[in-house]
């Protein structure tokens, strides 16, 4: 009896675990493989190993550019959704319950349209004779065209990673027993310095785990720069994507894929090492 | 493709794990197929969405399903999408006939993805113009489209501009902000690069005059927008964002019939030609009805009703194009030969280097 409760939480796992192994881990692998295979066009693939896939995008400054510009793009917009998503968080947690709803409903409303419509929705806001050139030119402003431009991608990915951020903070800061911040306003505390000496510390592993989902989500889009940074915006997403399906170059795409999932598990690392060893430790125990 | 998501709920882990993966296999194969158990009874065409899966399922494919007896499978898909689904399930295919481009018939050919026509299942093989013939008799081509300069004549006039004429119209700093090209993963861009090597005296051997040339135009801000699609290029021209662009007929005698105030012009340099053509997959299913089918395709009513229908022009002399379209549509073999052939081989084989080329010095950003 006692055995066979203790197998219980393990088969609770198998259904997710058997769709894990054969949608994720066993994708990687083939692709990891993939990566060292040689490509010409008048052969395909060829089964044999060769680093120069590696090579192209490590020794080449015009791809090292572009995992660059992924990287700044990603980073940009998760510093971006966590300044934006911060102050709603904590508005989260003294709303009344009705206007807390409401507000969830609005943060999560992105998510409930598909990610092409959300992008050429976008379009028709932010580009030529859209709803910003409009109403600038209305009052005499040029520059109301942003489609196709960095501020219009990082428009499009903050819209949709502000739910991420918002309740992984407000996550964080509902766990925050009152009587902290109530104690240190007792003990004399201005409520500014409250909030930077026990608020915001105890809510970093919140804003942190903000942080990396959208870090991760923001590096590895492809809509999203696609539909809004156009044909010369170049990230690794668009650049895997026109390796693998414009041009069947499937090892270098899987490379530039790989590369991708390194940058993300790297993130996850850094992330892993600040909660493990950081300064604050003690508040993500 | 949900069904073999869902959690299993019975039988061991090894023999769930077999099923999975073998709903998995087949959902990756060919999630849009529902193959009958009487396969020789039909063919499965992987071909275009659009105007073009219209045309196919109301005219074109009742007729050869009325007269044969064989049902068609109708797979949606864009050439490349197409291309990468044949070359993914080579092992055991099973799209049995496909409409392919330029590019996914040569690339293609070069590794062994298709068979040889058989004169006696496709005797109009005979009736069509002697370029549309393969030399190897791997598939034929079954619709070609010139490709262009496309303008907006009435902001031309508005603005007294002469219509153009040369491909190096494209350059004049009149108009600045005003071109639109295509990005270089759509054929037209290629073409239009292969054009440009053989307009300042080179040919697709060598890309740099052509490229530095084209660089000069994106560097002078005529250039407004790349677009990803001819559909995004219709947008862009339609929206007046552009004026002037390159662009295939078929996509110009679309708009032209819609209404619209853009016209095609042939440049005097000769226009580039481009081809849809059918491939029979080796190694499936039903060949003999794919050949059949093509066949079908061939024939002289079915050509004039894709010309009338697609703006595509026909490769059987006899089919007749719309009046509407007559002056810009080729209707015979000496219109044909007003096109420039490009080097489609030496493009093929040079693709991967092309497409780096144009990324880093065109298609990024200043």
């Amino acid at each position: 009896m006692r055995d066979r409760r203790h197998l219980v939480p393990y088969l609770l796992l198998l259904p997710p675990a058997l769709l894990f192994a054969v949608f994720f881990i066993w994708p990687l692998i083939t692709l990891t493989v993939i990566s060292f295979y040689d490509y010409s066009r008048m052969t395909g693939m060829v089964e044999v190993f060769t680093l120069k896939n590696y090579q192209r995008i490590l020794l080449d400054e015009f791809y090292l550019a572009i995992v660059g510009h992924t990287l700044q793009l990603a980073a940009t917009t998760a510093v971006l959704t966590v300044v934006i998503g911060y102050p709603v968080a904590l508005y989260l947690t003294v709303a009344r319950p009705r206007a807390r709803a409401a507000v969830i409903f609005f943060i999560l409303s992105p998510l409930m349209i598909s990610v092409i419509v959300r992008s050429f929705g976008w379009v028709m806001i932010v580009g030529p004779k859209g709803l910003l050139e409009t109403l600038l030119s209305a009052v005499g402003l040029p520059g109301g065209n942003i489609l196709h431009t960095e501020a219009a991608v990082l428009l499009g990915l903050v819209n949709v990673l502000l739910p991420f951020v918002v309740l992984s903070i407000a996550t964080a800061l509902q766990a925050i027993d009152p009587a902290v911040p109530l104690a240190a306003s007792s003990l004399g505390a201005s409520p500014w310095r409250n909030f930077l000496s026990v608020t915001l510390p105890l809510s970093l592993p919140g804003v942190l785990s903000g942080v990396l989902i959208a870090f991760s989500l923001a590096s590895s889009t492809f809509v999203t720069p696609a539909v809004l940074g156009g044909s010369q915006f170049k990230v690794l997403s668009t650049m895997l994507f026109q390796q693998a399906v414009v041009l069947q170059n499937w090892p270098f795409g899987a490379a530039l894929a790989i590369t991708l999932v390194l940058i993300v598990l790297m993130a996850v690392t850094l992330q892993f090492r600040l909660v493990e060893r950081g300064r604050y430790k003690a508040v993500f125990q | 493709m949900s069904r073999s998501c869902e959690p299993p709920r019975s039988g061991t882990a090894a023999a769930t794990r077999r099923t999975v993966l073998a709903g998995v296999g087949a959902a990756i194969a060919m999630p849009a197929v529902v193959t009958s158990p009487r396969a020789n009874e039909q063919i499965v065409l992987a071909s275009y969405g659009g105007t073009i899966e219209t045309f196919m399922r109301n005219q074109a494919i009742p007729a050869f399903e009325k007269e044969t007896g064989i049902k068609v499978v109708y797979v949606v898909g864009t050439a490349l999408a197409n291309y990468s689904r044949v070359l993914a399930t080579r092992g055991r295919p099973e799209i049995d006939v496909y409409w392919a481009n330029d590019l996914s018939h040569l690339g293609g050919k070069l590794q062994g993805l298709y068979t040889k026509l058989d004169p006696a299942l496709v005797p109009n093989l005979q009736n069509v113009y002697p370029v549309a013939r393969d030399p190897d008799g791997i598939g034929v081509a079954s619709n070609v489209s010139g490709c262009g300069l496309q303008y907006n004549a009435k902001k031309f006039q508005e603005a007294g501009f002469a219509p153009p004429t040369s491909w190096l119209d494209l350059w004049d700093p009149k108009f600045k902000g005003k071109v639109a090209i295509y990005s270089i993963g759509v054929l037209f861009s290629q073409d239009f690069l292969a054009m440009m090597t053989r307009i300042l005296g080179g040919n697709e051997k060598d890309i740099r005059p052509a490229i530095k040339k084209i660089r000069e135009l994106r560097d002078s801000g005529n250039i407004v927008a790349f677009a990803n699609s001819p559909a995004e290029m219709d947008n862009i021209m339609v929206q007046e964002q552009a004026w002037i662009n390159y662009n295939a007929q078929t996509r110009a005698l679309a708009l032209i019939q819609g209404g619209s105030p853009l016209r095609y012009v042939q440049p005097k340099e000769g226009g580039t030609l481009f081809t849809v053509l059918f491939d029979v997959v080796k190694g499936c299913p039903n060949p003999t009805g794919a050949q059949k089918f093509i066949n079908h395709m061939l024939r002289e009513d079915i050509q004039t009703g894709a010309a009338a229908a697609l703006g595509y022009a026909p490769v059987n002399p006899k089919a007749k194009i719309p009046a509407a379209f007559e002056g810009v549509m080729p209707s015979n073999e000496a219109a044909l030969a007003t096109f420039v052939q490009l080097d489609r081989a030496t493009m093929n084989k040079e693709l991967d280097a092309w497409t780096e080329v144009w990324n880093r010095e065109i298609e990024s950003r200043r």
